[in-house]
């Protein structure tokens, strides 16, 4: 490898480095003039999203969806894989995999070189489980570990052992890509905005949390800028589904996330990832440093919006 | 030891775990094995009777207390056991004031730990860290950092120095006594089949914050704890979110009938929504008391709760 391509390869992982989750583009409708919508008085600048399946960061069955921009690009890893009955660690999905497949928890190589880690850094015991198997804290002495057997769904338990919610059964390729939200994102001015996220067909009586992926510092070089993580619209950035999946979420925010030149960093993309493990970690989507939870193994992108990018080449 | 003393052990060591803690694994010590996998008459008598009814939700400020008082009967031995789980805020000293009939309506809620709380989950003042009582609720430390060390108050997403830093959703306003008081809710219950649907309408409670709801499960007639015990209604995630008007619905299918107590092994006494001021949750546990200090009324607090199997006094 050539100096220019080291260096560049060495900017694109100290960029990630704080990451350690999501992101995706600009696939947007048109404003939404509806007048009768309270939210229209005194718009300055709106805008209708409709979200794309995520099956990890800027990730869509293995492929990259989006540009990200300099000095990013496609960058792109799974949060999901499907379930290797066969084997230790789970099979990647592609555009090829049936949706019968079983998805279970992963951690993709180029997310452990963003966090400057290895394979050897991941417990093999929490890789290739299947996603409604991924064990929930049941115990005072051990909050952020994952340790101990997958809870069993209300209906297979015993009438008042700890359990799951129901729907608790297998979680399948085809049901995760049933997922849908549209986000809209109202600008009253630079400095005021809502953002109205409706979502359907989720994952029933689960937790999802919400999370923007920023990027760099608009007066910082290309080549050191840095993504991070967002919980936009403040903490609890949480909606959980009903009996259908279907979920939503109204926060007001003091810029123009369509607006890049509204803060001092663009808004990519936002994400709405689903908590495998029913719980959540305060304004932080979870806790990689602790414990070896990586991402993938108990938070998973299930849907994107693209805000500020564009489509993949 | 007198009598009544007797008798308040008896209640503390009964209620060891009604503060919604356990040193243990939850999945231990809850089994129901008296109907797990049978048909026992009971069970088959209720399988094929509908039976509906609708519960109405009462604002606490802690455990079986409103603004100071018991407002049921757990049943012997426990009789009104009650503690609160938040505080008044004292801003000339380290704790918190009571709550009791007269506080106004104006006062600033905070976080306490009851004394009599930390007797009951085995715990001394020397496990709390001061730091965290007399803090005003919304002023609560929220983890900010991936690896769960720094905790700190977060402004309201409008008031927030630059516009993209971590914040708390908005209202992000003082929190009073008034405006927690005014929660209300229903609790409809249905008992079909093999167990019940629950649908809890909640109105007036914290907008866009946590809660999650928990089932306190009474001692197990097979005698093989004497702790009462919590668990997710419904399993997990037990959590709501509210809407900006605080209100929300919760829908989960539980295995039992709360209405036939003899078909399983614990009685569900009540039905606990609680406040998460740290915007967090914790699985399947109610909150990590024993090894952060994060105790109840320090992260939690009860805020609306469901008379379910106990004696509601006349008021």
């Amino acid at each position: 490898m050539d100096k220019y391509r080291t260096k560049k390869a060495a900017a694109v992982i100290s960029a990630l480095l704080l990451l350690s989750m999501q992101s995706l583009q600009s696939v947007s409708a048109p404003a939404d003039t509806d007048s009768q919508d309270e939210d229209s008085r005194g718009v300055f600048m709106s805008r209708t999203i409709h979200s794309i399946v995520a099956t990890g960061l800027n990730d869509h069955l293995g492929v990259p969806p989006y540009d990200l921009g300099p000095p990013f690009g496609t960058f792109n890893f799974a949060m999901l894989g499907v379930y290797n009955k066969d084997g230790p660690t789970p099979l990647p999905i592609t555009p090829d995999t049936p949706d019968s497949a079983i998805l279970a928890t992963t951690v993709h190589p180029n997310f452990l070189v963003i966090d400057h880690k290895t394979q050897a850094d991941v417990n093999p015991a929490w890789l290739n489980i299947p996603l409604r198997d991924v064990p929930i804290n049941t115990d005072f002495g051990s909050v952020y570990t994952l340790s101990g057997p997958g809870l069993l769904g209300v209906r297979a338990a015993g009438p008042q052992d700890v359990a799951q919610a129901e729907p608790a059964d297998p979680i399948t390729l085809g049901q995760w890509k049933k997922g849908r939200g549209i986000l809209k994102v109202i600008c009253h001015s630079e400095t005021s905005a809502k953002l109205k996220l409706r979502v359907q067909s989720l994952l029933p009586h689960r937790m999802y949390g919400i999370g923007a992926t920023l990027g760099g510092f608009h007066e910082v070089p290309v080549d050191q800028q840095i993504l991070q993580p967002f919980t936009i619209g403040g903490v609890p950035h949480l909606l959980v589904t009903d009996e259908h999946g279907d979920g939503e979420l109204d926060r007001d925010i003091s810029f123009c996330p369509l607006d890049p030149n509204s803060t001092d960093r663009t808004v990519l993309v936002i994400n709405l990832l689903y908590y495998s493990r029913h719980q959540n970690y305060g304004a932080v989507p979870e806790p990689v440093l602790v414990n070896g939870l990586w991402l993938g193994l108990v938070t998973h992108n299930h849907l994107q919006f693209p805000i500020n990018v564009t489509p993949a080449q | 030891m007198n009598h009544y003393e007797l008798k308040r052990v008896t209640q503390i060591a009964a209620l060891s775990a009604l503060a919604l803690l356990s040193t243990k694994s939850l999945a231990v010590g809850v089994g129901d094995n008296t109907t797990q996998g049978e048909e026992s008459p009971e069970r088959d008598h209720y399988r094929h009777h509908r039976i509906e009814r609708v519960i109405h939700g009462v604002a606490v400020t802690g455990q079986n207390d409103v603004r100071g008082k018991p407002f049921f009967s757990w049943g012997d031995p426990y009789g009104v056991f009650h503690f609160p789980t938040v505080g008044i805020f004292n801003p000339g000293g380290p704790q918190p004031f009571p709550i009791d009939a007269s506080t106004p309506d104006s006062a600033l809620l905070s976080t306490i730990v009851d004394p009599t709380f930390l007797i009951v989950a085995g715990a001394t003042e020397a496990d709390i860290d001061p730091s965290w009582v007399n803090v005003p609720l919304r002023e609560i430390p929220v983890n900010t950092d991936f690896a769960l060390v720094v905790k700190k108050p977060l402004p309201g997403t409008l008031e927030a120095e630059l516009p993209i830093q971590q914040s708390q959703a908005e209202p992000a306003g003082p929190i009073t006594l008034g405006q927690w008081m005014q929660a209300n809710g229903t609790a409809r219950i249905v008992c079909e089949g093999d167990g019940a649907r629950v649908t809890l309408d909640m109105k007036q409670l914290l907008p866009d914050r946590m809660y999650d709801v928990w089932a306190t499960l009474g001692l197990p007639r097979d005698g093989s704890s004497d702790k009462f015990f919590p668990i997710p209604l419904g399993g997990t995630p037990n959590v709501f979110i509210t809407d900006k008007h605080g209100d929300a619905l919760f829908k989960r299918w539980i295995k039992f009938c709360p209405f036939k107590p003899e078909t399983t092994n614990r009685k569900l006494l009540t039905i606990n929504v609680q406040y998460h001021g740290n915007h967090q949750n914790y699985g399947a546990i109610t909150e990590p008391g024993f090894i952060h200090g994060l105790w109840l009324g320090v992260i939690t607090f009860n805020h609306v709760q469901f008379p379910i199997n106990v004696d509601v006094l006349p008021q």
